[in-house]
C-alpha cells in the first residue's frame, strides 16, 4: 500500500532540481523536506499547509539567493545582454519620434526634435524593458549541458526587476513623461498659430489619477474607458513575466544565432500586435485584452514543457 | 599586516546559535519552535545554509527515521567557531549596552 502513497514534497523536490543550484537543494531544499515530512505524517490540515508554505517560501528565497551568488556568472551576462538590447531598442523606437518632430519642417529645429525625443524616454524605456529581457534570454547562448534550468533563477530575478521598474514607470513616470511631451509639442505648436486646448487624456494620468477618475467618471462610458485602459496597465506589467517566459522556453534551443534571432524577432512582433490589438481597441468586459498574455504564456509554458533539458533532472 | 575580516552575526542568526549553544543538536523546525515566534519555518533553512557556509554550524543526517520512505532530518550544532563568535557577540553587546537612566 506504501508503494502506491507518493512520497510527501516529491513534486516540490522535482520543481527545485529544475530550478535551483544543487548545493542549494542540499542545504536549503532537502532539510525542509525531510522535516516536512517527517511533520505531515500525523499533524492536521492547517500543520500540513503551514509546512508546505514553509517549504514554499524558503524555495522562493532560494530562487533569489542563486541569481545574486551567480555561481554560473549567468545573472551577470543576462543583465548585460538586457542592457546592451534595452539601448538598441530604446534608440530604434526613440528615432521615429524625432523624426516626426523634424518633419514639421524647417520652423522646428533639432534642439526641439530631441527635446521632444528626451521627453518620450521614460515611455519609451518601459516598453523596450520586457522586449529586451526577451531577447536576452531568447538568445542565450547554449554552453552547459542544462542551459533552462541554469537560467532560471537569473531569468526570475530578471523578471521581477523589470516588473518593479514597469510598475514604477507605469503609475507615474511615463503618464508625467507623455503628459511633458504634449505640452511641448502644443507649445510648439501655438508659437506657430495653431490654436488647440490640451486635455489630460487617459494615458497622461498617473495611477491615482486614473483611480479617481474611474470613481468621479462623468459617465459609465467613461468609467468603462478609464477600467479598460486601468486593465491594460496592468497587462502590461504581466507581459514582462509573459514575455520572460517565453524568452527562457526559447533560450539555447537554436545552435545558429541568426535562426535565434528571427525566431525571436517574429515572437516579440507577434505579440506585439498581439498585445496593442486587444488594448488598443476598447472592448468590454475588459478582460478581452488579456487575450495575446494567456496565448504566449501557455505558448512560453508548452515550450518550456517540451524541452528535453527542462524535464530532465539537475545535474 | 593584512587582518582577517571580522565575523558578521545577524539577529537571526545570534538567535539560532543560542539555541543550539544551549540545548546541543537541533532540527530547523526544532528550532523555529524553541525560539517562540522569533524564527519563521521559511527562513530558517535558508538562514541555516548560510551559517553552515560561514562555518557556525555544522550539520548531519539524523540516524534514525520511522517512516523508511521520508528523507533523513538534517541535526544542527553550532561548531567551536560559532561558539567562540556568539561569545564574543555577546560581550560586546554587554560592553554597549544603554544602562537604564543614563
Amino acid at each position: 500500500m506504501s508503494d502506491l502513497t507518493p512520497v510527501r514534497g516529491a513534486r516540490l523536490r522535482r520543481l527545485a532540481e529544475r530550478t535551483l543550484h544543487p548545493t542549494t537543494i542540499e542545504t536549503v531544499v532537502l532539510p525542509a523536506l525531510a522535516d516536512l515530512q517527517h511533520e505531515c505524517a500525523s499533524a492536521s490540515t492547517s500543520t500540513r499547509l503551514r509546512a508546505y508554505w514553509g517549504v514554499w517560501k524558503a524555495m522562493g528565497i532560494c530562487v533569489f539567493v542563486d541569481a545574486i551568488h551567480d555561481r554560473e556568472r549567468q545573472t551577470a551576462s543576462l543583465g548585460a545582454r538586457t542592457l546592451l538590447f534595452l539601448a538598441l531598442l530604446v534608440v530604434l523606437i526613440t528615432l521615429p519620434t524625432v523624426s516626426s518632430m523634424m518633419s514639421f519642417g524647417a520652423r522646428v529645429g533639432l534642439l526641439p526634435a530631441l527635446t521632444a525625443g528626451a521627453l518620450m524616454l521614460p515611455s519609451n524605456i518601459a516598453l523596450a524593458l520586457p522586449c529586451a529581457l526577451f531577447l536576452a534570454l531568447a538568445l542565450h547562448r547554449c554552453s552547459s549541458p542544462q542551459p533552462v534550468t541554469r537560467l532560471v533563477p537569473s531569468a526570475i530575478l530578471g523578471a521581477v526587476t523589470c516588473g518593479a521598474l514597469f510598475v514604477v514607470m507605469i503609475s507615474s513616470v511615463i503618464p508625467a513623461g507623455n503628459q511633458m511631451y504634449r505640452e511641448y509639442v502644443f507649445a510648439q505648436l501655438q508659437a506657430d498659430g495653431v490654436t488647440a486646448t490640451l486635455n489630460k487624456g487617459l494615458a497622461e494620468m498617473t495611477w491615482s489619477e486614473l483611480n479617481d477618475r474611474i470613481r468621479h467618471a462623468p459617465s459609465n462610458r467613461e468609467e468603462q474607458r478609464a477600467r479598460f485602459h486601468r486593465q491594460g496597465r496592468v497587462a502590461m506589467v504581466a507581459a514582462v513575466f509573459v514575455l520572460a517566459t517565453l524568452g527562457l522556453s526559447l533560450a539555447g534551443l537554436c545552435r545558429s544565432r541568426a535562426v535565434s534571432a528571427v525566431v525571436a524577432s517574429v515572437l516579440l512582433v507577434s505579440f506585439g500586435i498581439c498585445f496593442t490589438q486587444g488594448w488598443n481597441h476598447e472592448r468590454f468586459p475588459e478582460y478581452w485584452g488579456w487575450g495575446a498574455n494567456v496565448a504566449f504564456l501557455t505558448l512560453g509554458v508548452s515550450g518550456l514543457r517540451a524541452r528535453k533539458d527542462w524535464s530532465a533532472r539537475s545535474a | 599586516m593584512k587582518s582577517a575580516p571580522l565575523p558578521t552575526l545577524s539577529g537571526k542568526e545570534r538567535i539560532i546559535l543560542e539555541l543550539l549553544a544551549g540545548s546541543g543538536a537541533q532540527y530547523g523546525l526544532q528550532l523555529v519552535d524553541a525560539s517562540r515566534g522569533r524564527l519563521k519555518r521559511g527562513t530558517v533553512y535558508v538562514t541555516l545554509g548560510r551559517m553552515e557556509q560561514k562555518g557556525l554550524v555544522e550539520s548531519h543526517h539524523e540516524r534514525t527515521t520511522q517512516d523508511p520512505d521520508a528523507l533523513p532530518r538534517r541535526m544542527y550544532h553550532a561548531t567551536v567557531y560559532g561558539r567562540r563568535v556568539l561569545d564574543a557577540w555577546t560581550t560586546v553587546a554587554r560592553t554597549f549596552a544603554v544602562e537604564p537612566g543614563r
